[in-house]
């Protein structure tokens, strides 16, 4: 690496800390509280919310990053949004996880800085993949655990729903990463049907609204994303290819499972078949020309001893 | 005596060769594979100096004499990792990690065979023994190590997503077809999936 990577590398480091440092606001050493209940599905609150605010942390830094090595429209146009999100999500999580007594810590996790110094080490279009791929991750899981994080019992009510408006925006942005990162060719390879399907949940509010609905698609296969807030019933339904099913009822809770093999494998990288054939081969080969060399071993003593 | 285990050696032989299976290119399972999901690394008060990412240039097994250049590729529109043409240039997934970072699974792929080309330079993959070296060398000269710790293979349908993480303890994954070869389609069945972490 020469001089002036390094020197990009450490600026673009330095800069993302301090975006990180300009958005958190807590104390430095974590109060934790040592009597939290396990909560299902989430496991130790205090585990979720330093694992979710980390994320936050992460987007905060990305945004700062995207906005400074971004050379493409897409990535110039999204890093404000993912900026942005990232400092309000971490001033949510830290107003939830206080109101149960805990305090976040400012410092970003290794795994973190990893990724910042591996977007750093890039440029151009190289650059713009990487980062949308991490962003379009880094908000898909952040979404996922600060859903579960809301279901954490003793959270004060009114910032439940400030956080839930939060997330309905973190929803649109991970919508905008998707599709930018699909056309940057940027997007996870076999997506989410190859292998195995991956299940939409959503977790509806107590009352109102419209009935879960998961759905299962083949081809490029989405695994359905549940979406219900109780009311009516869901419902699921798999393509050709795929297959998915789904259901909702009066508590909103809709599932979704979808695996297909409509779309291309993730990896294709074979077409000849000599390998495979070359492989297979060397068992007759070998049986034969052991063949061969008894025969004529056997004809070569049979002649002596006729002679 | 002779004439007799003779016959019956080519006689072997010759049925094998002329069986009507498919060819198949085996690959034995080996090692575990690394768990990547491990608990995420906490804040530590004095980090040691983390390891530097490369840009990879060039992928070396010592052990089989295999060096190939790496070229940066992403995700076709048909959602595949697309691979290099050349069955001698290996392809690295650009919108993943970099070799040799703290975090993160960074896949590099590449041909087994090509119709025009022959064997490609991941032919290799099923022979690779548990600890031989994996040298990704970067563009600035730099190199990162590992050595293989894993071996599998999976449906072209069930690779698991996970070969493709961002976070978790690094490794390298070398990626390749596989198992029984369907001529009319043109294409294996299977990946040959091998694992490599850090040494």
């Amino acid at each position: 690496m020469n001089q002036n990577r390094i020197g990009r590398t450490v600026g673009a480091s330095v800069a993302a800390f301090a975006l990180v440092g300009l958005a958190a606001c807590g104390g430095e050493t974590p109060s934790i509280p040592t009597e939290l209940p396990e909560v299902p599905g989430i496991g130790d609150p205090r585990q979720a919310f330093g694992d979710a605010h980390q994320k936050a942390l992460g987007l905060a830094a990305l945004g700062g990053i995207g906005l400074e090595q971004g050379v493409g429209e897409q990535v110039r146009n999204l890093a404000p949004q993912v900026q942005q999100e990232g400092q309000q999500l971490n001033e949510r999580l830290r107003g939830l996880a206080s109101g149960i007594g805990v305090s976040l810590p400012d410092q970003v996790s290794p795994e973190i800085q990893a990724q910042v110094d591996d977007l750093a080490a890039r440029t151009g279009e190289q650059f713009d993949q990487g980062w949308l791929q991490a962003a379009q991750e880094q908000v898909g899981q952040l979404n996922e655990q600060a859903q579960g994080l809301l279901n954490v019992p003793g959270l004060p009510p009114e910032q439940i729903d400030q956080a839930r408006a939060q997330l309905t925006d973190l929803g649109e942005l991970k919508t905008q990463l998707d599709e930018a990162a699909t056309a940057a060719g940027a997007a996870t390879p076999g997506g989410d049907g190859a292998g195995e399907g991956s299940d939409g949940q959503a977790a509806g509010p107590e009352a109102g609204g419209q009935g879960g609905d998961g759905s299962g698609q083949g081809g490029t296969a989405d695994g359905g994303a549940g979406d219900g807030s109780g009311g009516g019933a869901g419902d699921g339904s798999g393509s050709d290819a795929g297959s998915g099913s789904g259901d909702g009822n009066g508590n909103g809770n809709g599932n979704g499972g979808g695996s297909g093999q409509g779309g291309a494998p993730a990896v294709d990288a074979g077409t000849g078949g000599q390998a495979a054939s070359a492989s297979d081969v060397a068992l007759p080969v070998a049986l034969g020309g052991a063949g061969l060399a008894l025969l004529v071993a056997g004809a070569l003593r049979l002649r002596r001893s006729r002679a | 005596m002779l004439l007799l285990l003779g016959t019956a050696l080519l006689g072997t032989g010759a049925g094998l060769a002329a069986g009507g299976d498919p060819p198949r290119l085996a690959a034995e399972d080996l090692g575990n594979v690394p768990v990547g999901s491990a608990a995420p690394l906490r804040p530590a008060p004095a980090v040691a100096a983390a390891p530097r990412p490369v840009q990879p240039a060039t992928l070396e097994l010592p052990g089989r004499g295999v060096t190939a250049p790496v070229e940066p590729v992403g995700t076709g529109p048909d959602g595949g990792m697309v691979v290099p043409e050349q069955v001698r240039h290996v392809g690295w997934w650009a919108p993943g990690v970099l070799p040799g970072g703290a975090a993160g699974s960074a896949v590099l792929a590449g041909h087994v065979d090509s119709r025009t080309q022959g064997i490609g330079v991941l032919a290799v993959l099923p022979q690779l023994a548990d600890g031989e070296p994996v040298v990704v060398r970067g563009t600035d000269g730099r190199t990162a190590r590992f050595r293989v710790v894993a071996r599998r293979e999976y449906g072209k349908y069930d690779l698991p997503r996970e070969v493709f993480r961002r976070d978790g303890a690094p490794q390298l994954v070398l990626i390749t077809c596989g198992g029984t070869f369907d001529p009319v389609a043109g294409s294996y069945e299977s990946n040959i999936v091998v694992y490599a972490v850090p040494a």
